[in-house]
C-alpha cells in the first residue's frame, strides 16, 4: 500500500533537562485505524502527542502529520485534527452554546446538526456555564468540539479520565469505531487498558520514552502466549530465553509470558531440559504488565 | 512580602546615595511610588483569584471548598495574609513618605488600604448574582475608602473618626466575605432575588447568534470576551462617578493656559479641574489592571508551555497575537470614545473669566461658548497629542500583560513589572522641580540610557530568536525598520508640535523612543509565541 500514512514520525528524541521523554521513536500511523498508545504515566505519551499537534518542537528526528510539519503549518494540521486533552482545560467562563460557537469559528466542515446531535446524547446543557460542569460533563464538552467538524484525525489523550464509564464504554466506543468506519483515523492515548483493546487495531506500548511494541492487536495477542515449562531438574533462577519475560515459579514449573514464535520457545526449552506443559492466551492488561513491569523489576 | 522586599533591596541604594542631596526627602517618596504597583498586584493576589470578574458568583477559588476546614479558616487566613502582607508594604510605604517629609500617620495608610483590601475581597468573593456587579461596586468601594480618607477635613474632627470608619468598614467587609464565603461553599451562588431560578433560566430559549465568519473573528471575539470589554466598562463607571459631584459644584478654577492676549483666563468648575486630570489618568492606569496580562495559574503552574486550549486552534501564531492587539485597540477606543461622550456635557457647565485671578461678573456662560476664545490652533494640537498620549498609554498598558504572558519565560513575567516600577518612578521623578534643577543637563542622557537599555534587550532577544530559527532575517529587518519609522514619524509630529518649546522636543524625542518600544517588542510577541507554542 503506498497510502501516504496520518502521522509518520521518525526518529523522535525529546529531552527535558536530563530527562529523556522521547528516545528515537519511530511510529507510523495508516489512515483509518483506531491507534491505541499505552503507557505508564510519564511514559512520553502526552510528549509523543504534543509532538503531533505541533505543541513541541523535534529536538531531533521529524514528525509529519498528513505529510506536512506541524510545527511550520499549525494551521493546515491543526484544522484536520480533532483534539482533547486528559486536562479538559476549557474556559471556565463559557457557556457550553459559547463553546460551540467559538470552536465552529476555526473549522469551515463544522457540521452544527451532528454536533446538536453529540450534545444531546452527551446531555450537555447548551445554556451551561462551564465552570458549573463537572470535569466529566466539561470533558464531553470538549469531545463534542473536537469531533463536530469530522475530521480526519482524532486525538484523544487520556479521555478516560474525565469520562464515566457509561460514556466511555457506550458513546465513546461506539463513536471511535464510527471515525475509523468512516475511513478517519483515531490515536487513543490511555493506561485504562480494556477500553484500549476493546477499540483499537493497533497498540504502540510506550515506555520510558521509547515504543516497545507496535503491531495489530490481533497480532500481539496472537504472539503473546503464558507458557508453564517444566524443567527435569529444579532451578533456582529463571532461565535466561529471548521473548520471554516475567517469570514466576520455583523448582522444576515456571511460568512465562512469551512474545515470539512458539517453535522457538519449544526448542530453545528442550535445550535447557524443559517442557512446555501449558499455554494460554493473553488479555492486553497481561501483556502490559509483562513488558512494562518486567523492565521495572530489572 | 518578597516583591516589596525586592523593591526596598532596590530602592535603597538610591535613598542613601542621594541622602546628602537636597532631594532626599521627594526622592524617598517618589520611590514607593513603585510599591503602589505592588499593591495593585497584592490586591488582585488576594482578592479576585483567576475567575472572571463579570460573572455573578463568587470568585473564591472553588477547589478549596473540598478541604477539611470550617468556613472561617477559608476566609480569616486569606484575609490574614493579604492584611499581612498590604499591611507591611503600606508601613513601609508610610514611613517612607514620612522620611520624605509628609505628615501624616503610616497607620493611618495602612488601615485605609486593609479596608480597601477587605472591601474588595468582600465584593468579589460574595455571590451576589448580577454580572458585572464586582466592576462596579469595586469602584464605588474604592472612591467609598478614598472619601473616607478626607472624613476629618470635611467634618472639622480628629483623625480616629478616620480611623473608627475604617475600621467599620474592616469588620463588615469580614464579616460579609465570611457569609458570601458560606454561601458559595454551600452552593448558594445565586439570591432568589436576583435571578430566576437556574433551571428556569436555562431552559429559556435563547436566540442563536450567527456563526463567526472566520477563525480571526472567533479568536477575536473570544479576547473581547474574556478582557476587552471590562475596560470600557470600568471607564463608564469611573467618569460616572467623576461626574456626580457637578451638582454640588458651586466654584470656578481658572486654567492659565488658556489665557488670551489681553490677560483674561478661562475658568471651569473647580471639580473638573482638579479631579478631572485624576480620572483620565486612572483610565490609562486602568488598562494596565484589566490588560491581557499572564494569569497566576499561568504564572504558577511547571508547564511553561502556551496554553493548550490555544495551542491547538489551527491558527497561525501571528493570528493569535494581533487577536489580542485588535482587541486592546478596540477596547481602548471604546474606553476613550465612551469617555469623551460622557465629557462632551461639560461643555454645557457654566465657566468663567477671570483677569488678575479675580472673577469678572456676567461673563459666566457655557464653556462651549467661552472656549473658542482662549484655544488657539497650537493649544488645540497639544491638547489633542496630551490626549493621543493618555490613549497609546492606555493601550501600552493593556498590551504589556501579553507579552510577558506570550513569551512563556518566567524572566520576563517577573522582570516586566519590576522594571516598569522602575521606568514609571523615573518618569515621576523628573517633573520635580528639585529633580528637573538637580538633573536637568543629564535629562537627555537619563532617557537615552532607558532606550539604550530597552534596545539592548530587544537585541539580546531578537539574537536568540534568529539563533534559535524562529525569527528569520527578515522579519527582524521588518521589526527594526518599523520601529524606526514609528520613532521617526512621531518625533517629527512631537518636534512640530513643540517647536516653539526650545527645550521640549529632544526630551520628548527620547520620550517617545520609549514609548514606541512596545510596538516593537509586540511584533518580537509573534516569535516569542511561536517559542511557547512549539517549544
Amino acid at each position: 500500500m503506498n497510502e501516504q500514512p496520518v502521522i509518520d514520525i521518525q526518529n523522535l528524541s525529546r529531552r527535558f533537562g536530563s530527562k529523556l521523554a522521547l528516545d528515537d521513536v519511530s511510529l507510523e500511523i495508516p489512515s483509518g485505524i483506531v491507534m491505541g498508545l499505552v503507557g505508564e504515566n510519564g511514559a512520553g505519551k502526552t510528549t509523543l502527542i504534543k509532538h503531533i499537534l505541533g505543541l513541541l518542537n523535534a529536538q531531533s528526528g521529524s514528525v509529519r502529520v498528513f505529510g506536512r510539519d506541524p510545527v511550520r503549518e499549525p494551521e493546515n494540521v491543526l484544522a484536520k485534527i480533532g483534539y482533547l486533552s486528559e486536562e479538559g482545560d476549557v474556559p471556565s467562563w463559557m457557556k457550553v452554546r459559547e463553546l460551540l460557537r467559538y470552536a465552529a469559528g476555526f473549522y469551515p466542515t463544522w457540521d452544527e446538526t451532528y454536533a446538536q446531535h453529540l450534545v444531546k446524547s452527551f446531555g450537555l446543557d447548551l445554556n451551561a456555564q462551564l465552570s458549573k460542569l463537572s470535569k466529566g460533563q466539561r470533558s464531553r464538552a470538549g469531545l463534542v468540539t473536537a469531533m463536530a467538524y469530522h475530521p480526519p484525525l482524532l486525538v484523544l489523550d487520556e479521555p478516560s479520565s474525565g469520562l464515566d464509564p457509561i460514556v466511555r464504554r457506550d458513546i465513546l466506543g461506539a463513536i471511535i469505531r464510527t471515525i475509523a468506519d468512516e475511513g478517519r483515523t483515531v490515536l487513543f492515548s490511555s493506561h485504562l487498558l480494556g477500553e484500549v483493546e476493546r477499540v483499537s487495531d493497533r497498540i504502540a506500548i510506550v515506555k520510558s520514552g521509547k515504543i516497545l511494541l507496535t503491531d495489530s492487536l490481533d497480532n500481539i495477542k496472537e504472539r503473546h502466549l503464558r507458557m508453564i515449562v517444566l524443567f527435569d531438574e529444579p532451578r533456582e533462577t529463571p532461565p535466561v530465553i529471548e521473548g520471554c519475560m516475567a517469570w514466576q515459579g520455583s523448582g522444576r514449573e515456571w511460568s512465562t509470558v512469551y512474545y515470539g514464535e512458539l517453535p522457538l520457545l519449544e526448542a530453545y526449552a528442550a535445550v535447557l531440559g524443559g517442557q512446555i506443559v501449558q499455554r494460554n492466551s493473553l488479555s492486553l492488561d497481561d501483556i502490559f504488565i509483562a513488558h512494562v513491569g518486567a523492565g521495572r523489576a530489572s | 512580602m518578597t516583591i516589596v522586599i525586592a523593591y526596598w533591596l532596590v530602592s535603597v541604594p538610591f535613598m542613601v546615595l542621594a541622602k546628602q542631596s537636597v532631594t532626599y526627602g521627594f526622592l524617598a517618596g517618589i520611590l514607593s511610588i513603585g510599591l503602589m504597583f505592588c499593591g495593585f498586584y497584592l490586591l488582585t493576589v488576594f482578592v479576585h483569584s483567576d475567575s472572571d470578574v463579570a460573572i455573578p458568583g463568587s470568585t473564591y477559588p472553588t477547589h478549596y471548598f473540598t478541604l477539611p476546614v470550617k468556613t472561617s479558616a477559608l476566609v480569616l487566613w486569606p484575609v490574614a495574609l493579604g492584611c499581612l502582607c498590604l499591611g507591611g508594604m503600606s508601613l513601609l510605604m508610610g514611613l517612607a513618605f514620612r522620611a520624605s517629609g509628609f505628615d501624616f500617620s503610616p497607620v493611618d495608610v495602612t488601615l485605609g488600604i486593609l479596608a480597601m483590601l477587605t472591601s474588595l475581597q468582600a465584593i468579589f468573593w460574595f455571590p451576589v448574582g448580577i454580572s458585572y456587579s464586582k466592576l462596579i461596586l469595586s469602584v464605588l468601594a474604592v472612591a467609598v475608602v478614598a472619601t473616607s480618607t478626607f472624613v476629618p477635613e470635611i467634618l472639622r474632627t480628629g483623625p480616629q473618626v478616620r480611623e473608627g470608619l475604617f475600621g467599620i468598614i474592616f469588620l463588615a467587609s469580614v464579616s460579609l466575605t465570611w457569609v458570601g464565603v458560606g454561601r458559595a461553599r454551600a452552593g448558594r451562588s445565586y439570591f432568589n432575588w436576583a435571578r430566576p431560578d437556574v433551571a428556569t433560566r436555562d431552559k429559556a430559549p435563547r436566540r442563536a447568534l450567527p456563526p463567526f465568519g472566520s477563525p480571526d473573528r472567533a479568536q477575536a471575539w473570544y479576547e473581547w470576551r474574556q478582557h476587552g470589554r471590562i475596560l470600557p466598562i470600568m471607564a463608564m463607571v469611573m467618569v460616572g462617578l467623576f461626574l456626580i459631584p457637578y451638582y454640588w459644584n458651586d466654584t470656578l478654577s481658572p486654567i492659565y493656559q488658556l489665557s488670551d492676549a489681553n490677560g483674561r483666563v478661562l475658568s471651569v468648575p473647580s471639580f473638573v479641574m482638579v479631579y478631572g486630570p485624576v480620572v483620565l489618568v486612572m483610565i490609562a492606569v486602568s488598562g494596565w489592571a484589566v490588560g491581557c496580562g499572564a494569569k497566576r495559574t499561568d504564572l504558577k503552574r511547571g508547564d511553561k508551555g502556551f496554553h493548550l486550549f490555544f495551542g491547538v486552534r489551527p491558527m497561525r501564531d501571528e493570528a493569535l497575537v494581533w487577536a489580542k492587539i485588535k482587541v486592546a485597540t478596540l477596547s481602548t477606543l471604546k474606553a476613550w470614545g465612551l469617555v469623551a461622550l460622557c465629557f462632551l456635557p461639560l461643555l454645557l457647565a457654566k465657566g468663567g473669566i477671570y483677569v488678575n485671578t479675580q472673577p469678572i461678573d456676567g461673563f459666566t456662560a457655557p464653556l462651549y461658548k467661552l472656549l473658542p476664545a482662549f484655544v488657539s490652533g497650537p493649544m488645540a494640537l497639544r491638547a489633542a497629542f496630551a490626549i493621543g498620549v493618555l490613549v497609546f498609554l492606555t493601550w501600552r498598558s493593556y498590551v504589556l500583560g501579553f507579552w510577558a504572558e506570550l513569551s512563556g519565560s518566567l524572566f520576563w513575567r517577573y522582570f516586566q513589572p519590576a522594571w516598569s516600577c522602575i521606568v514609571y518612578v523615573v518618569l515621576a521623578t523628573l517633573p520635580h522641580e528639585a529633580v528637573t534643577w538637580l538633573l536637568f543637563d543629564r535629562i537627555t542622557w537619563i532617557f537615552g540610557g532607558l532606550v539604550v537599555v530597552k534596545l539592548a534587550f530587544a537585541v539580546v532577544l531578537g539574537v536568540r530568536l534568529l539563533r534559535s530559527g524562529l525569527l528569520s532575517g527578515w522579519s527582524a529587518a521588518n521589526i527594526g525598520l518599523g520601529y524606526v519609522a514609528g520613532a521617526s514619524v512621531l518625533s517629527l509630529a512631537v518636534s512640530y508640535i513643540f517647536r516653539d518649546v526650545p527645550e521640549t522636543p529632544h526630551l520628548f524625542l527620547t520620550f517617545l523612543c520609549c514609548f514606541v518600544m512596545p510596538v516593537g517588542r509586540i511584533l518580537l510577541a509573534i516569535p516569542m509565541l511561536a517559542r511557547t507554542r512549539h517549544r
